[in-house]
């Protein structure tokens, strides 16, 4: 039997190493069959089964692959999907994405050299026209078995509390993930920088007070009282550009039960999108698409792994 | 000719629902029943792509088959066992048919399965037209019985 699959290598130019993590690494690449046009290559290995490739690798990828259809301007193109080789343990697979120049931190700090460190917010992307994309998209079951093989410990720093105390968690994890990323859009900084869980949880207590005890998760083994009674701050002192419609907004998004966090739909809605989406439009520096906003099939209350940024 | 049009009362007290399955869980299980379809059907289309760019001389047309219904099943979420797949195949097809699987059936159904892959290009969600043609042929109007027929046809 044999295979008709013409070689990566002829279509592919690599150029240079662009990151290496617990996703494995990336290289940006020449598309050859398309004016050389440049490509970010992910080359991820996805565990060998007696079954062939496993349910998960190839649920997230088939929704990846969907996820296509709609074309959404701020997620970050999937161009190709690529066998290339394996062996009886793992299999390798080659992720090739639409290639953009500077990550959100980047961007933020305006200046170009790529950081590698692991505080990065690696899966937002800012386009030289200044497109925020998302990356990465649901890969986080792929990259399972590769991120198992790596020591490369992934961010706490965008961590719902839920998360680190490792109650049930679904959605709201990553509501809470985007009011960090708000701050840091006005701060240019992280808000919560913690070292260890428990730090993490601190500075977190430190800014939004300890939450009353009914608030606190059942069945987490970092019991309520293990935290000192602080009260909550002012917001405003952490992040002194906010305005009085991004605070409200920032507060719902942080909030500590997930139950009360603004959903997806809530936030959007809230006035501080409203004021801002039309000066926003006019200028055209962001394509923000409203009502485009991913339907997620119904799996919003099914616990997902949480990659971190 | 049985009458297979229910009333709405007949719809409710179903067997099941007689024997003490509430209707919930037995909607649950007709669903799940009727997944298999578009399993079968998604392996199918996976079938047709793949021979859009191989040929059947290359790739022989039983593994390939096999191989579509393993690959849509682990999709659908309806996955079943290689070896079970095989074991089916097996059943179905004269000793001397099955010795195009070789040795080594498993084997050779889950080489085929990263070249399926790759053929189909990892395009593996496919939306069937039955779901939407059944609310279509709701929303007709007319012979109802003519209206089935059509939906059978299709």
């Amino acid at each position: 039997m044999t295979s008709r699959r013409d070689g990566l290598e002829q279509n592919y130019e690599e150029i240079a190493v662009i990151g290496n993590g617990a996703y494995g690494t990336v290289y940006k690449a020449r598309d050859l069959k398309n004016d050389g046009q440049f490509v970010a290559m992910k080359r991820i290995r996805i565990q060998n089964t007696e079954e062939g490739m496993p349910m998960s690798a190839i649920r997230e990828i088939a929704l990846l692959k969907q996820l296509e259809n709609y074309e959404h301007p701020n997620v970050v193109r999937l161009l190709d999907v690529r066998h290339t080789d394996h062996t009886a343990s793992e299999i390798r697979l080659m992720l090739v994405f639409e290639y953009v120049d500077q990550d959100l931190s980047t961007y933020l700090e305006g200046c170009p050299p790529p950081g590698l460190g692991p505080d990065r917010i690696r899966n937002i992307l800012v386009t030289s026209q200044g497109t925020l994309k998302v990356a990465d998209f649901g890969l986080a079951r792929v990259y399972g078995f590769q991120m198992a093989l790596t020591s490369v410990v992934v961010t706490l720093w965008y961590r719902a509390p839920e998360v680190i105390l490792q109650a049930a968690y679904a959605t709201p994890v990553d509501i809470w993930s985007c009011g960090c990323i708000f701050v840091e859009l006005f701060n240019r900084r992280p808000l919560f920088c913690g070292q260890s869980d428990i730090d993490q949880l601190s500075k977190i207590f430190d800014i939004l007070g300890l939450p009353p005890e009914d608030d606190w998760p059942e069945n987490v083994s970092l019991p309520w009282n293990s935290f000192k009674a602080v009260p909550p701050q002012p917001l405003e002192q952490f992040v002194p550009e906010i305005d009085n419609d991004a605070k409200d907004l920032l507060e719902k998004l942080i909030c500590f039960n997930p139950h009360r966090r603004l959903s997806a739909q809530e936030a959007m809605n809230h006035s501080y999108f409203r004021d801002d989406l039309d000066s926003l439009r006019t200028s055209s520096s962001l394509s923000v698409s409203e009502g485009e906003s991913f339907e997620t099939d119904g799996r919003s209350d099914t616990p997902s792994k949480h990659g971190g940024s | 000719m049985p009458c297979w049009y229910f009333e709405k009362k007949e719809l409710r007290n179903t067997p099941s629902f007689q024997d003490g399955i509430d209707t919930e869980t037995e909607n649950r299980y007709r669903r799940e029943g009727a997944r298999r379809y578009d399993t079968c059907a998604t392996g199918v289309v996976y079938f047709h792509r793949f021979y859009m760019f191989h040929s059947f001389k290359e790739f022989h047309r039983y593994i390939t088959a096999a191989c579509c219904l393993f690959l849509a099943g682990k999709v659908e979420e309806t996955p079943k066992k290689c070896r079970d797949i095989i074991k089916i195949c097996q059943n179905l097809l004269s000793p001397e048919l099955f010795t195009v699987f070789g040795n080594d059936p498993k084997e050779e159904v889950i080489t085929m399965e990263r070249i399926l892959l790759q053929t189909i290009k990892f395009d593996l969600q496919v939306e069937h037209p039955y779901g939407l043609l059944l609310k279509y042929a709701k929303l007709v109007k007319g012979d109802k019985e003519k209206v089935q027929k059509l939906v059978q046809m299709a």
